[in-house]
């Protein structure tokens, strides 16, 4: 029997070397991108504040009346398929709305317009026991309470399963339209195509899924995001006299996550240019799993000179890996999570990108209210990213957690 | 003392404990539809048991295991592995026809594997199935490159998750059911069942009566996998894709549909028709929750606490039996 037992062992080994020597599709080199398609996405590399109103034909006065709405691309996304296959992530979806791309600068202050008539709308969000879960499904709640709206809310608890029994119960209600941010990008396909044979608009809400048809999107330019840590990074390492030679660190998903794979782009896009500079990544999910992933290369590695954080998790583990090893990489970060925002006023990150999450929440609401009024609405709408750092953090914490203050955060009062 | 075994009456509280699956579900159907009147709308029923048959598939599977006293963790693992090696077969041109069989054949391998390395290697089924639950995941994801591997195969996906009989009856329910007759009429009429409890409720006693408690493991646990896979499956083709990292939290939703539904964590106990009523306690609360809208925290706190309720009247209804056969022997 013990000669089965080694057999099986051996076998073990046998599929998990298969399994480590299988060559899986190309991930981390995304194709050369420098002229977008016309039916990518584009977005203003620096924001700016318009100060003409949008003009697109057709498409609701809410829109072209505000000058804080920019639009970024006229003839409107018709489907993400081409933009995600430049990061080599699968992709089948399209947008139904043929309306134009616009970019919001106006960050919280969105407007609601006003419903035609009470409206029932339900509201699926994947998860909240992370912040900016939490914070997508406080600020659609206020919102919707604003507008008058009947809101059904469903907190998938990070189970697509989940997600989409919500969505057929609710298509069972008789709701007029519903708001989701996806817990998996291609398992909500069951939900959507249940939703588009019920008649029934979709609006999603951060990152977009890859398969299925929706009516709008609303998300952040996740390129953008990871360009702008980047620059952070670049800043501080020119600054400091960096000699531009030796390799940067930063903590991803151990997945492929369209959120994580564009942000990767935009990053490793600002080290280019420097031949000397070798961007890796260490994979992760939980703070702790960084934590250890980063405590271990900073002791054996010393070309080092810089660390980043793709989401919050993996920024929070670096910190702490930091803080207790006692060394002086510099950290920046994507992700507004309230430990972020303490670690840039204590120094211990230059800085991270951020967005909101009400903001989202109430541009998501906006537009569907307006497609159930039977107005033309945007294909895309992006809301804005926002570089934090120590000059403007305790304005973001209280943008951000809905007038909460760092300072009472950091005394304990949550 | 001399011990002896009579047949005796059930008192009205004893008897509540022992079906007190069935209460909590009636219970729970009566608490959500008041709530929710919609709860009980069929359509709504059935997209709700669609939604647990996975569990339930998983739960049957892992009924024979912890009955003859082991455990498996790498149900989750297993179904995530098996349905993304079909994806990535099909997306290499490979037909259903060949990659359904080899996935199966490959789910019955991780469950031989682990059984040889529990029963050869005398490892704890706990460490054992944390081991591997982590191996068989590891494999997924390099394989795939953490990515989601999309199914084209309409089809498979139709038949395993989105299809309807009748344009009603949703076929992952006709699939659970199917192996509810299979698993029942195993476990209850024939000699693996009884062997299984045999060995979980005294392994010892199992070897003098000559029972070959190696062959049942090996088959209890190359079962469960194979069921886990079946599991597997079903949820890639509700997800239309293979997703390495699905599947998570399965193997301990399975068992706690086990546990609901009168299995015995210490083995010699348990009914495939009680895994049913656990698993469709697990589904009641997530489809009733989920109407009401009730946020992720309070989620896994209800489930947590219906799982401590259940076993506490498990544990209730073994202490009342231990006193009432002790009184009757003293009586004797």
């Amino acid at each position: 029997m013990k000669k089965l037992l080694c057999i099986m062992l051996a076998l073990l080994m046998v599929l998990a070397v298969a399994a480590c020597t299988a060559k899986p599709a190309e991930p981390d080199k995304p194709a050369e991108n420098t002229t977008p398609k016309a039916d990518e996405p584009v977005v203003p590399d620096e924001p700016v504040t318009p100060n003409e109103p949008v003009e697109a034909e057709g498409i609701s006065s809410y829109y072209t009346d505000n000058p804080l709405y920019e639009v970024v691309n006229a003839e409107g996304t018709k489907s993400l398929d081409d933009y995600y296959a430049q990061f080599d992530v699968e992709c089948e979806m399209g947008i139904r709305s043929d309306g134009p791309d616009l970019y919001w600068h106006g960050r919280n202050k969105v407007d609601l317009p006003t419903p035609a008539k009470q409206y029932k709308i339900g509201f699926s969000v994947y998860y909240t026991v992370d912040e900016v879960g939490a914070m997508y499904l406080e600020g659609m709640k206020d919102a919707a309470a604003e507008a008058g709206i009947e809101l059904l809310i469903n907190d998938a608890n990070y189970d697509q399963n989940l997600q989409n029994q919500a969505i057929e119960q609710w298509i069972l209600e008789g709701v007029d339209a519903v708001i989701m941010t996806a817990c998996d990008f291609y398992g909500c396909k069951g939900a959507l195509d249940d939703l588009h044979a019920a008649g029934i608009p979709v609006i999603t809400l951060d990152a977009p899924p890859c398969a299925g048809e929706v009516d709008c999107v609303v998300m952040y330019d996740c390129v953008e995001q990871g360009r702008e840590a980047g620059e952070a990074l670049e800043k501080y390492l020119l600054e400091n006299g960096s000699d531009m030679n030796g390799t940067i660190y930063y903590g991803t998903l151990p997945f492929i996550h369209p959120n994580a794979v564009t942000r990767e782009y935009g990053f490793k896009q600002v080290f280019e240019k420097y031949p000397n500079v070798t961007v890796k990544a260490l994979t992760g999910e939980e703070p702790e799993d960084h934590y250890t992933a980063f405590e271990g290369i900073m002791q054996g590695d010393d070309s080092i000179i810089g660390l980043w954080g793709l989401y919050s998790s993996a920024t929070w583990g670096i910190m702490q890996a930091v803080e207790n090893g006692g060394y002086p990489y510099p950290l920046t970060s994507v992700d507004n999570d309230r430990v972020i925002l303490e670690g840039i006023y204590n120094g211990k990150i230059l800085g991270s990108d951020c967005y909101g999450a009400v903001e989202g929440s109430r541009l998501a609401l906006a537009a569907t209210i307006l497609l159930l009024n039977g107005e033309k609405v945007p294909a895309i709408i992006y809301q804005g990213n926002t570089f934090v750092d120590k000059t403007n953090v305790e304005a973001a914490f209280e943008e951000y957690y809905n007038g909460a203050t760092l300072a009472d955060y950091m005394a304990g009062n949550h | 003392m001399e011990i002896k075994t009579r047949k005796s009456g059930m008192g009205f509280g004893q008897f509540l404990i022992k079906i007190r699956t069935i209460l909590i579900l009636v219970a729970l159907l009566i608490i959500f539809t008041i709530l929710k009147p919609k709860f009980v709308n069929p359509t709504n029923l059935m997209n709700m048991i669609k939604r647990m048959s996975y569990v339930a598939i998983t739960a049957f599977g892992i009924t024979f295991v912890m009955t003859l006293g082991g455990l498996d963790l790498s149900g989750g693992s297993i179904a995530a592995l098996t349905g993304v090696s079909l994806a990535y077969m099909l997306s290499k041109g490979v037909s259903i026809g060949i990659a359904l069989p080899v996935v199966l054949v490959l789910a019955l391998i991780m469950g031989l594997i682990n059984a040889v390395i529990i029963v050869e290697g005398k490892i704890a089924p706990f460490l054992t199935t944390l081991a591997t639950m982590n191996i068989y995941r590891g494999i997924a994801l390099t394989l795939t490159a953490g990515r989601t591997v999309s199914i084209k195969a309409k089809g498979f996906t139709d038949f395993f998750g989105n299809g309807k009989l009748f344009d009603f009856i949703p076929i992952p329910v006709l699939i659970t059911v199917f192996f509810l007759v299979v698993c029942w009429f195993l476990y209850s009429r024939t000699k693996l069942g009884y062997y299984c409890r045999c060995i979980g409720g005294n392994e010892e006693a199992a070897k003098v009566a000559g029972i070959n408690i190696r062959r049942v493991k090996y088959i209890a646990y190359m079962f469960n996998a194979l069921l886990a896979g079946f599991a597997g499956l079903i949820l890639c083709s509700l997800m239309n894709a293979g997703v390495p990292d699905i599947g998570s939290d399965l193997s301990m939703d399975a068992i706690s549909a086990a546990v609901l539904g009168g299995t015995a964590i210490s083995g010699g106990a348990g009914s495939i028709i009680g895994t049913l009523g656990g698993g469709l306690i697990m589904a009641e609360l997530n489809a009733g929750l989920s109407l009401l809208g009730a946020q992720s925290h309070v989620q896994i706190l209800v489930k947590g606490i219906v799982i401590i309720l259940a076993v506490l009247m498990d544990n209730a209804l073994k202490s009342r039996t231990q006193v009432k056969q002790i009184k009757l022997n003293q009586i004797k």
